[in-house]
């Protein structure tokens, strides 16, 4: 077996394997509270069946309009962002032209129209046109990302190699197909199989034709008879110009070719043709070999999770499948960002810089579970998590059609189970920390008030122990035991306040049941900010459990970069 | 229109406790068009009780049986107490007005218009009073005739013991009963308040009444903690008293009470369905600007807020704990107006040298001197302000605490301060 | 205040959770002549107050600067986001530190905060914009014979020197918006008292406590209806809907019903079922 076959069978092999492991993957991993009783072959069956059941039944027009109007023509990115969806557009089907009529020529286009030559145009001008769309498009993204602040921030390192190996695909073809068009060397070789019993002379003529009409053969010489050029147009006309048009129409490796010219004069023979079209050919099955490993998957995974989605919301779905969808999802994902411009929770990102915060890294951090994750991972996750308010957004943007917000639910769901729900009660382990200095005082204000930061004691001397706040707490009203279910009632929290008993304050339920209605606020006879100084005793306790999290995992997450 | 900076009316009352509250009512039914603004949280810090004049002269500590005896003699002795410049037919019109408009909103008091009546207080001693809200109603007849009677308390109500009260009552009263009963759905310490507005529910006051019934056995009469309900006070009240099939008295309980609860939450709510223009909780912050137009009362605080323009003011701010008055170093002040203040020359006189003299402290009758209608005057007995009136109890030369006449002193001032706004801003 | 034009703040909750919220706002602001602009706003910072307060007035100033950069004020049918929006307003308006913070970040994207913007919610644009007398010109259906318990969301009430809502301890706007639609608004011990949402996911017991004493209180005042006018209370009143409470023999209690519903059907613009 040549060397060539050798290779493209094993970067086919490795990326069918890669592509069943990553479908296999949507069947094993958990993500969410569904109880999986089933195995994951049965589970297979499962959702062939809801596939089956989607094909015969009513959804039949859904499916066909999602195909048709999401899958092969983008219309949803393409009313976001036309200028996002014509880009996207460029590349997948620039892309997909170059795969099918150009890597796979022998079995497409060679069928197809029986005059194709790869030489010849329309298809030399179209591979080039290709060529051109996905470079632009590719640059087009790259500066999107550049641009957006959001996006620079969150760029990763698959989104870099997704971006690398499309320019060095492209880019190596281009390369290589100009240096054919110039190098003596590919002549000699085509005379070699197409003239074989030619003479010399003739040779020299079919040479100098090319040389002067088409530019390539190598360096012009200087002796160009008028009838050797005739002859060798005659020559060129029996012999090549049924698979050579002239090269002027590969509009991008034509105007390169010029380029090579001096190396023509010094080098004859086999060489750089060859090494260029391995350098095209491994980068092309490198990519092939890489697809299931890289962002490239999507072209996999995002059209299935577009056919999944106009089925219906991932609630509407068996439980039993939603696991499934979920895991599919994670792997539609193209880390687009789109999400992140239109999560209504991003700006927390810009002042506690956790990624994730934003939908994007939130996903890919979910890439392999919740249990996958480092304790800091979990904690930073946990957070992102839970600061979301389940506005939908993400998902009704999503162009990848993933429902975000199911998934959401189920990370939380899997993120309490172990143990990373928020503070929803005095929290035990809680870390003695000497507090923030308090803000300045409030110029217009008699008494001061801090945001964030505790309150000094000055605060509550004011305080009467009058028991307004709680006599007004609906609380207190509602609780049968006010000292077995709060521990403290207001009052009693601000008197702790007051005498600096701020761990026993910290340790009541009252702080946590508190509603924040602000009654005792509101009534206050002395003008004590009751329910603010609760929320800053919240506040208080999440921000010692954050530090104790970090301080746990200083090396593996964002806390570092955490504004104070 | 909720935010806007600027608020015109004819009068603006600033204060929200009794006297404030009755200066607005008697203005709504008056027809005046009426902006209240005021803390209206000392209310509760009262019994709920209602004190024309229990007792006169204040040093003497002799306790009036008949309010308008001690009236008549008061005008006979001095001519500056407020109540000086009120007649009795005044003073009788402000209290029906104000006690029908409790009665109406679900909240009837009981009175006898010559006399004074008597109600047992938490500890067990009887206090005088003119006007008891219709639920203590029945402890001035039990007082007299001393029939067997039970004293219920609940557990975990705080300052309040049904054996205390049993136990002082006791001497020459035989068939004296006590029980402290649990309430069902509440346990562990319990205010005033929050069982005032647990027994807001009818069925759970059902349910308390099936526990007292049991121990009703052999006595006439039952007295019990004033917290049967705020709003639905006389329906609840009613259908306990049907159940345990006794007459029922509420006793006054520690503060903040609940019968004062009612009388605050009553005035808050329905004053401005009569009109009032009501913005509790917002304090007067600085007077702007005043002259024969009238006021610019700037509310909230000297940086935000709104802005009142009115063409009279009603001061009813109270004294110290009301902040109507403020006691600096050396002298006793005004702080919104900055008006003249009655009081004694030198800081030593403020206080006797026995803390609980019978007669009070000088410091008790300090406050803002009025003409015949209610406007502050100066030491000379110029008034200050054309328009500018004053109610209650940052009145001079009265002592409200001793002489038990808080209540009537605000009704009476108040009505006589509206009646002079209707006349001089016509 | 100005008139007749709001950047509308839906508030994250709406769409995916009372889309009918949204649906019968829109309509009756629009039959009313009010128009609501909608741009992209984030969260109103509300959720993670307790978490990040910095981050959670940030997002608030973000939403009043985008505000200002329209040069409109904030309208939201959402108590909990007005009271956000209000309470950020002010900290921001009292504290220069935070101040500085918050436009350092704003100004990233061309963005600053400074004070002046209005922040209303839908009640007050109701009351006092439009006001009850064009609403009863718009009544196509009087809703006579209906008892409406009217029930005030919190963070509008309270803190009242910061939301300036009404006056906090008797409020008179809802009756009154309440009244114009031909129902009658009855007086009810608890109308000021919480939904008890904030608690739902923390402390289950203690919010269906709270919600329960809340409906309870209402029927037995003789409520048909209690009408809400924040997401979250709807959310939270919702749930009893449907559920027998109280004895055999009750009247059965009363259904959570939005203001704005109320009104969508008096006008003549709702003719299916209030939903639940």
């Amino acid at each position: 077996m040549n060397p060539a076959a050798t290779i493209v069978l094993s970067a086919l092999a490795i990326g069918l394997g890669g592509v069943a492991w990553r479908i296999s993957r949507w069947f094993t991993l958990r993500i969410g509270p569904e109880h999986r009783e089933r195995p994951g072959v049965s589970l297979v069956a499962q959702a062939l069946g809801a596939v089956g059941r989607s094909m015969s039944s009513r959804r039949l027009a859904g499916l066909f309009k999602s195909i048709v109007w999401e899958v092969l023509l983008q219309g949803h990115v393409f009313r976001q962002d036309w200028r996002r969806g014509a880009v996207h557009l460029a590349l997948c089907y620039g892309m997909l032209y170059l795969v099918i009529f150009h890597a796979l020529d022998d079995f497409t286009s060679t069928a197809l129209w029986g005059e194709y030559a790869p030489t010849l145009n329309p298809w030399r001008f179209v591979r080039n046109l290709c060529g051109l769309l996905i470079l632009a498009a590719a640059a087009i993204a790259v500066r999107r990302r550049r641009s957006a602040p959001l996006l620079r921030r969150t760029r990763s390192s698959a989104d870099r190699l997704a971006i690398a190996l499309l320019a060095a695909m492209v880019l190596s073809g281009i390369v290589l197909e100009s240096r054919q068009i110039t190098s003596p060397a590919v002549f000699d070789a085509m005379v070699d199989d197409y003239l074989f019993d030619a003479e010399p002379d003739e040779i020299e003529a079919l040479r100098t034709y090319w040389q002067v009409e088409l530019g390539g053969a190598g360096p012009i010489r200087p002796r160009i008879e008028a009838d050797a050029r005739q002859y060798g147009k005659e020559l060129h006309t029996g012999f090549c110009a049924a698979c050579h048009d002239h090269p002027r129409s590969a509009f991008l490796s034509y105007p390169l070719a010029k380029l090579w010219k001096p190396l023509d004069g010094i080098r004859r023979g086999p060489g750089s043709d060859t090494a260029l079209w391995y350098v095209h050919f491994i980068t092309a099955c490198l990519g092939l070999a890489l697809l299931p490993f890289t962002k490239f998957f999507h072209l996999v995974a995002t059209p299935v999770s577009l056919l999944v989605r106009s089925t219906g919301s991932a609630a509407a779905s068996p439980a039993e499948l939603r696991p499934v969808r979920r895991a599919l999802g994670l792997d539609a994902c193209t880390h687009c960002g789109v999400c992140n411009q239109h999560c209504a929770v991003a700006i927390v990102y810009r002042v506690n810089a956790n990624p994730a915060i934003l939908p994007s890294e939130k996903l890919a951090a979910l890439r392999h579970g919740v249990s996958a994750l480092t304790l800091g991972q979990s904690a930073a996750l946990a957070e992102g998590s839970f600061i979301c308010t389940a506005c939908g957004r993400c998902t009704a943007w999503c162009p990848s059609g993933i429902d975000l917000q199911d998934l959401w639910q189920a990370s939380r769901d899997d993120l309490a189970r172990q143990g990373l729900a928020p503070l929803a009660g005095p929290d035990p382990i809680r870390k003695a920390d000497p507090p923030p200095a308090p803000l300045a005082p409030l110029a217009d204000e008699v008494r001061p008030f801090t945001l964030g930061a505790p309150q000094p004691p000055e605060t509550f001397w004011a305080c009467v122990q009058c028991t307004i706040c709680t006599s007004v707490c609906p609380v207190v009203a509602v609780s049968d035991n006010p000292h077995l279910d709060l521990d403290l009632t207001p009052q009693q929290i601000m008197n702790m306040l007051r005498l600096q008993l701020r761990e026993l304050a910290l340790d009541a339920r009252m702080v946590w049941d508190c509603v924040t209605c602000y009654q005792c606020q509101e009534h206050c006879p002395q003008g004590i900010r009751v329910t603010d100084i609760l929320h800053e005793l919240r506040h208080e306790s999440h921000r010692r459990r954050q530090a104790a999290a970090c301080a746990s995992s200083a090396a593996d997450d964002h806390c570092a970069e955490r504004m104070p | 229109m909720t935010q806007a900076h600027d608020i015109r009316c004819r009068l603006l009352v600033i204060g929200a406790g009794m006297a404030g509250m009755a200066a607005s009512l008697f203005a709504a039914r008056r027809g005046i068009d009426t902006v209240q603004v005021g803390l209206s949280g000392t209310i509760p810090f009262a019994s709920g009780l209602l004190d024309l004049l229990g007792v006169y002269p204040a040093a003497t500590g002799r306790v009036l049986s008949n309010p308008w005896d001690g009236l008549a003699r008061l005008r006979r002795e001095t001519d500056v107490h407020p109540y000086a410049h009120i007649s009795d037919r005044d003073i009788r019109a402000a209290w029906d007005q104000c006690l029908q408009f409790l009665a109406d909103a679900g909240q009837p008091y009981a009175r006898e218009p010559q006399r004074n009546r008597q109600v047992v207080t938490p500890v067990g001693t009887v206090k005088t009073t003119y006007a008891a809200p219709q639920a203590m109603a029945a402890a001035d007849e039990v007082l007299s005739r001393r029939p067997p009677c039970l004293f219920v308390d609940f557990a975990g109500l705080k300052g309040f013991s049904a054996r205390q009260i049993a136990a002082t009552l006791s001497a020459g009263w035989p068939g004296l009963d006590a029980r402290r009963l649990p309430v069902p759905g509440m346990q562990g310490e319990i205010q005033p308040e929050r069982l005032g507005r647990f027994l807001e529910n009818r069925d759970r006051c059902c349910r308390l009444a099936a526990d007292i019934r049991p121990h009703v056995q052999g006595v006439r009469a039952v007295g019990l903690p004033a917290v049967v309900g705020i709003h639905r006070h006389q329906a609840n009240f009613a259908a306990l008293q049907e159940i345990v099939d006794r007459p029922l008295f509420e006793i006054p309980t520690m503060l903040p009470s609940v019968p004062g609860l009612r009388l605050r939450e009553t005035f808050e709510r329905q004053l401005p369905r009569i009109g009032v223009r009501a913005w509790y909780h917002h304090r007067a912050a600085a007077v702007e600007r005043r002259d024969k137009g009238g006021f610019h009362v700037r509310i909230g605080s000297a940086t935000e807020g709104f802005r009142v323009r009115a063409k009279a003011v009603v001061l009813a701010t109270g004294r110290f704990f009301g902040k109507g008055l403020h006691a600096e170093r050396t002298m006793i002040r005004e702080p919104l107006f900055d008006l003249p203040v009655h009081q004694p020359d030198r800081r030593e006189q403020w206080h006797q040298k026995d803390l609980l003299h019978r007669g009070g402290h000088a410091i008790n009758r300090a406050g803002l001197a009025v003409d015949d209608c209610f406007r502050p005057v100066d030491f000379d007995g110029r008034r200050v302000m054309p328009r500018l009136f004053a109610a209650g109890s940052i009145l001079a030369h009265q002592d409200w605490v001793r002489e038990k006449c808080g209540s009537g002193l605000a009704l009476a001032s108040a009505y006589a301060a509206v009646r002079a706004v209707e006349r001089l801003t016509r | 205040m100005t008139t007749g034009r709001y950047l509308y703040f839906p508030g994250c909750k709406l769409e995916p959770l009372l889309p009918r919220y949204d649906r019968s706002v829109r309509r009756i602001m629009a039959a009313l002549g009010v128009e609501l602009v909608a741009r992209e706003l984030n969260c109103c910072g509300y959720p993670f107050r307790d978490q990040d307060p910095f981050a959670a007035v940030l997002a608030a100033g973000r939403n009043l600067a985008l505000a200002a950069r329209e040069g409109l004020a904030l309208m939201t049918p959402c108590q909990c986001c007005f009271g956000q929006l209000k309470q950020a307003d002010d900290w921001l308006r009292r504290r220069k530190d935070l101040r500085r913070g918050v436009n350092a970040v704003l100004r990233e994207e061309g963005l600053v905060w400074e004070a002046g913007i209005g922040v209303f919610d839908l009640l007050q644009v109701l009351g006092a914009d439009v006001g009850p007398d064009k609403i009863r010109d718009h009544i196509r259906r009087p809703l006579e014979g209906l008892n409406v318990a009217a029930h005030y969301g919190c963070h509008a009430l309270r803190p009242s020197r910061v939301t300036r809502f009404d006056n906090p301890l008797a409020p008179t706007l809802l009756e009154n918006l309440v009244e114009a639609t031909g129902a009658r608004a009855i007086d009810w011990p608890l109308r000021l008292e919480c939904c008890g949402h904030p608690l739902r996911g923390k402390n289950d017991r203690l919010a269906d406590k709270l919600l329960l004493r809340k409906i309870e209180d209402a029927r037995e005042a003789g409520a048909h209806v209690l009408a809400t006018a924040c997401t979250f209370c709807q959310i939270q009143f919702g749930r009893a809907n449907g559920q027998k409470t109280g004895r055999a023999g009750d009247a059965p209690p009363p259904q959570a019903v939005l203001y704005s519903q109320i009104l969508e059907r008096a006008m003549g613009l709702l003719d299916t079922d209030w939903g639940s």
